[in-house]
């Protein structure tokens, strides 16, 4: 079963995404922050992560890098899902390690495509 | 009344008092409490249907769109907040269908009515629940907002257009809306006065995108400079290359100094190797410093090689600022524009004793951060070795490497 | 009891009490015994004393009116903030978090991490070593893999203790900038930073403060909706202690254990609502918060930065950039936003809070005395009129007067001028309306942002709104009126002190640039009294 983790500190967004993905026939793990993002990542048995800019504590461009730093999860794959859409945020992003970038206000159902693509990207 | 009964009956009466405010704030905070957790009863089970109407896909979210559609008012009223918070934060089918539940429910009707509410809290409200919602429709109505007396609910309007007017939004008449809401917005910087604060404008603008383009293209030959510069900086963020010529043109010669560096900052931001002669020209120790220094920062972005000659001549300006605005746009030349400063911090290249400790300076702290990319430094270990190369054949020369 | 048995009381009492108002068939008295002393000094003082206490209490209810006033419209105006917008917008403003760090290895290294995960789009901390003596710097290096580069600090504002070096993240990893510079003072230590911050918003916080993530975006909120007049705002500040702190993060709002801690929780509540809110509301505000207040830096630069000789430093900041500001002409707001944003620890023991509230009644009356010329002056509008008189009257002489009152009475009920039951109701009734401003203060606190969550915690927030006036309200009185005595005092012997310790610091171990002897450097007196707080901030004056 594939495994995805949603790190936002905003509940309607955590609970939108683990929704649609849930729907879509992923089982999905929440986190509320950057934190306790990684800690459910180091955890193992995660296998795509989408993750938000801006939370408290730990920032996802943060939690991204330490994802890329660390052997276990070097290979995740890593969706950014955030707000700020410049063009500066999204090379930051990707250049964190970053395998695609959604801003928000974000249609669902396109998150759930990026998800499939980059699974399917990484499974190959 | 003898005075010892006044001070009596005033302790009487501040005992109340005080009394009376604990009490109150006990009963204020019951309340609250009590009227949270009905609120959150009674929004609990309504909550995976309004993430399905959220999600927006196949019969399920009709579903659930109806089963909201039909809910009590008082059941309604516990999920609206809800609906209003997530509604800002998906596109798509999702908004499509959260919209018109709203409009079913006749809250956007009712926004719009309030649109001209006599409380300028309502109205600001209604404001922001049509940009929310992604509107369309409004946009008329919220560009008139931009004339309301209130400063706040201009705001708020000027927020809101830059929803309801993006490309994405929802409703009927949706290929007037983006030039509709650009040319409001645009005019509101107009006058004596912005109608609201400029970053916001600029920022709906954005928001807008690509639609608004002629008509900021337009707004660069304004009377106002406030609406040039506001033009100027949002082309620049959209990267719309096609109004390169005119910033070139306004970064010369437009009268205002604030309207110039935007332009120059934008045309940075563009990128066109074109614009590097019109930025070059405005180097001149003859323009404003804030000018000049805009101009040698996007002459960094741009990248044009041609420009290095000319940023290593202002590498010992007379203005702290353009002169280290020189060396750090060098530093974003890539591969040449390290070569160059290294080669001057080493005074292998004729220069002043400023301008050496200037590049020394950027290359150094470069270096020394690790922010430096690869081609930076093998371009300054070259230049480096070279220097001891000549060094070692000519002793007595002196290094300052 | 009947009512005959009260009538009847009341008339025993009413005998003695006439005592209370000035009789001058009684100036006789003068001079030829204790008793006659007290008696006419009672009656000299009496009237005064008991106006004086009805005039500052009434001030203080009005003042919470309208501080009610306006965290109603903020809270109103909730929904239209668009903090969501802000977060994400390009445009908004850059904001540089100064910061200054002396001897605080126990926190500094969450407290860096906590600033740079605030929420803002583009921000950068800037954290000032001022010459500590301890593990501050090592730790900082550590945690965020430091390196020194050789970048020169344009000499904006003035610096005395010279820079010695600036670090950055390897690989500019995240937006902090790191300076060391020699002991100088929290002032001296903040102008450094503000020469660093590159961004056009400086933020001015401390090293123990805990910010709520959408601090930054709350506070310069200001500055986006009015660009061109806004230029200094402050936030709410509260008391940490006790509270449940999650990531550098307040979660959990509680009153802490010691009566001394919860007396400065409600202290605090009433204070920022009177002292802040209502003047803001007013557009007299003079005083911003040093523990967390922003700045467009262009002014700051303007005014030259904190003014590192005086030791109410932000008050002192505050009223220069308003004065600047009106002799120059120039339409400018400073704001207040009523949202606690900030969290600050208090001294929970007595030495410590002693400490410091001599500390700030100086430095106030040092203020107020270096910008006399605005007291009471047109040309200043409502500052000048208003709020500065205000402040003179109702906050220098304050504790003046309360000591006054605390000393007069029970002297004059030993002596047998007034009987103690007369005495003690006028007492009750005085303490009452303080108690009364107080819970006034809790209640606007309860309809606002009602941040504290358990029924005991109101409880005890209640408990010590009526006990603070048992003994609390007086001994910060008491110290408040040591710290003024002691810069009547010893106003020259203070500057000698400070210069021995600094020449003491100077040849313990920092070389000491060749600045002028004359010039003070005021060495952190608080790291020689161990866990006090610097901050020579003005947190609870009204």
């Amino acid at each position: 079963m594939t495994t995805v983790l949603v790190a936002d500190d905003d509940l309607d967004i955590r609970e939108l995404v683990a929704f649609k993905l849930a729907q879509a026939g992923y089982e999905v793990r929440s986190a509320p922050d950057g934190v306790a993002a990684l800690d459910a990542a180091r955890a193992g048995g995660v296998d795509l992560v989408v993750l938000d800019l801006m939370m408290p504590g730990l920032s996802g461009l943060d939690v991204c890098a330490e994802l890329r730093r660390e052997p276990a999860t070097a290979e995740l794959p890593v969706i950014m899902l955030t707000a700020r859409a410049q063009d500066q945020d999204v090379a930051t992003g990707f250049a964190a390690g970053a395998d695609d970038y959604v801003v928000k206000p974000f249609s669902p159902r396109e998150l759930v495509s990026r998800v499939q693509a980059v699974l399917g990207r990484a499974r190959a | 009344m003898s005075p010892l009964a006044l001070v009596t009956a005033g302790l009487v009466l501040v005992s109340a008092l005080v009394l009376a405010l604990a009490v109150a704030i006990a009963v204020v905070r019951a309340v609250r409490v009590r009227r949270a957790a009905r609120a959150r009863a009674v929004a609990e089970p309504l909550r995976p249907l309004l993430l399905e109407v959220a999600v927006g896909e196949g019969p399920e979210a009709d579903d659930a769109a109806a089963a909201l559609a039909a809910l009590d008012a008082a059941g309604w009223r516990s999920v609206e907040p809800a609906v209003l918070a997530v509604l800002g934060k998906v596109r798509g089918d999702g908004q499509r269908l959260l919209v018109e539940l709203l409009a079913a429910r006749g809250v956007v009707a009712g926004a719009r009515r309030d649109l001209t509410a006599r409380s300028a809290v309502r109205r600001a409200t209604a404001a922001e629940l049509l940009g929310a919602a992604g509107y369309a429709p409004a946009v008329a109505e919220l560009g008139a907002l931009l004339r309301d007396g209130d400063p706040e609910v201009r705001l708020v309007a000027a927020r809101a257009l830059g929803r309801a007017g993006a490309p994405g939004a929802v409703g009927s008449d949706v290929e007037e809306a983006p030039r509709d809401a650009a040319t409001a917005l645009l005019s509101s910087l107009a006058g004596d006065r912005p109608a609201a604060p400029p970053d916001v404008v600029a920022r709906s603008l954005l928001l807008v995108g690509a639609p608004a383009a002629p008509a900021l293209l337009a707004a660069l030959a304004a009377p106002e400079p406030l609406v040039r510069l506001t033009a100027a900086e949002v082309l620049g963020r959209l990267g719309a290359t096609a109004a390169a010529a005119a910033l070139e043109d306004l970064v010369l010669r437009d009268p205002v100094d604030a309207v110039r560096v935007r332009c120059a900052a934008a045309l940075g931001r563009l990128g066109v190797p074109s614009a590097a002669s019109a930025l070059r020209a405005a180097t001149t120790p003859a323009t404003a410093p804030a000018v000049r220094r805009a101009a040698v920062r996007s002459l960094g972005e741009v990248g044009d090689p041609s420009s290095l000659r000319c940023l290593w001549g202002l590498l010992d300006d007379a203005e702290g600022g353009v002169a280290d605005a020189a060396a750090t746009a060098l530093l974003g030349l890539g591969a040449p524009g390290v070569r160059l400063l290294a080669q001057v911090s080493s005074q292998g290249a004729s220069a002043s004793a400023a301008a050496v400790a200037r590049a020394h300076e950027v290359v150094t702290c470069a270096v020394a951060a690790e922010v430096m990319p690869p081609a930076g430094l093998a371009e300054v270990e070259a230049v480096l070795a070279d220097v001891l190369a000549r060094a070692s054949r000519t002793p007595a020369a002196e290094v300052a490497a | 009891m009947s009512g005959a048995d009260v009538a009847g009381l009341l008339t025993a009492l009413a005998g003695p009490l006439a005592l209370l108002w000035p009789d001058p068939s009684s100036w006789g008295l003068f001079g030829h015994t204790a008793r006659g002393t007290v008696v006419v000094l009672v009656q000299l003082l009496a009237w005064p004393v008991l106006l004086y206490v009805l005039a500052i209490n009434t001030s203080y209810l009005v003042l919470i009116g309208l501080a009610g006033a306006d965290m109603g419209r903020y809270l109103r105006r909730a929904r239209i903030r668009g903090v969501e917008d802000a977060s994400a917008s390009p445009l908004t403003q850059s904001v540089s978090v100064v910061m200054a760090a002396y001897n605080e290895q126990a926190g500094v290294v969450g407290s860096v991490s906590a600033m740079l995960a605030l929420r803002h789009p583009r921000h950068e901390v800037v954290v000032v070593d001022d010459g500590s003596t301890d593990a501050t710097f090592a730790l900082l290096r550590e945690a965020f893999d430091l390196v020194e580069v050789p970048r020169r600090l344009p000499a904006e504002v003035p610096v005395r203790g010279a820079v010695r070096s600036v670090h950055v993240p390897r690989g500019g990893r995240s937006p902090l900038v790191v300076v060391r510079k020699d002991n100088g003072g929290r002032a001296d230590a903040v102008n450094a930073g503000i020469n660093a911050a590159r961004n056009e918003l400086v933020c001015i916080t401390d090293a123990d403060s805990v910010l709520d993530p959408d601090a930054l975006l709350t506070v310069s909120r200001p500055f986006a909706d009015d660009p061109l007049r806004v230029v200094a705002t402050g936030g709410a500040v509260r008391a940490v202690n006790g509270s449940e702190l999650v990531g550098g993060r307040v979660v959990g709002v509680r009153m802490p254990r010691g009566w001394t801690a919860r007396f400065q929780v409600v202290e605090y509540l009433r204070a920022f609502c009177v002292g802040r809110a209502g003047w803001s509301r007013l557009q007299s505000l003079v005083l911003i918060s040093g523990a967390f207040g922003m700045y467009r830096r262009d002014v700051l630069v303007e005014v030259g930065g904190l003014d590192a000789t005086c030791i109410g430093e932000d008050f002192e900041l505050t009223l220069r950039l308003h004065r600047y500001m009106r002799e120059a002409g120039r339409d400018h707001r400073v704001v207040f936003v009523p949202e606690p944003a900030s969290w600050t620890e208090v001294p929970a023991t007595t030495a410590v809070l002693a400490r410091q509230r001599r500390r700030w009644q100086r430095g106030l009356a040092e203020t107020l005395w270096r910008h006399r010329r605005m007291v009471g002056n047109p040309r200043y509008g409502r500052i000048g009129l208003l709020a500065l008189p205000y402040y003179v009257l109702f906050e220098l002489v304050a504790p003046v007067i309360e000591l006054v009152g605390v000393v007069l009475t029970p002297l004059a009920v030993g002596l047998g001028v007034v009987p103690w039951e007369a005495a003690l109701l006028l007492m009750a009734l005085c303490y009452g309306y303080a108690v009364v401003v107080t819970v006034a203060a809790l209640l606007v606190e309860e309809l606002s942002f009602h941040r504290s969550q358990r029924w005991r915690d109101l409880g005890r927030g209640l408990a010590a709104a009526v006990l603070e006036n048992c003994w609390h309200r007086q001994l910060t009185a008491l110290w408040r009126v040591q710290g003024l005595w002691s810069l009547l005092r010893g106003q020259r012997q203070v500057w000698g002190a400070m210069d021995r310790q600094g020449l003491a610091a100077a040849s313990a171990g920092s070389s000491v640039p060749s600045s002028a002897p004359s010039q003070v450097r005021l060495p952190d007196t608080a790291a020689l009294a161990g866990t006090a707080r610097r901050r020579a901030g003005s947190e609870l004056l009204r």
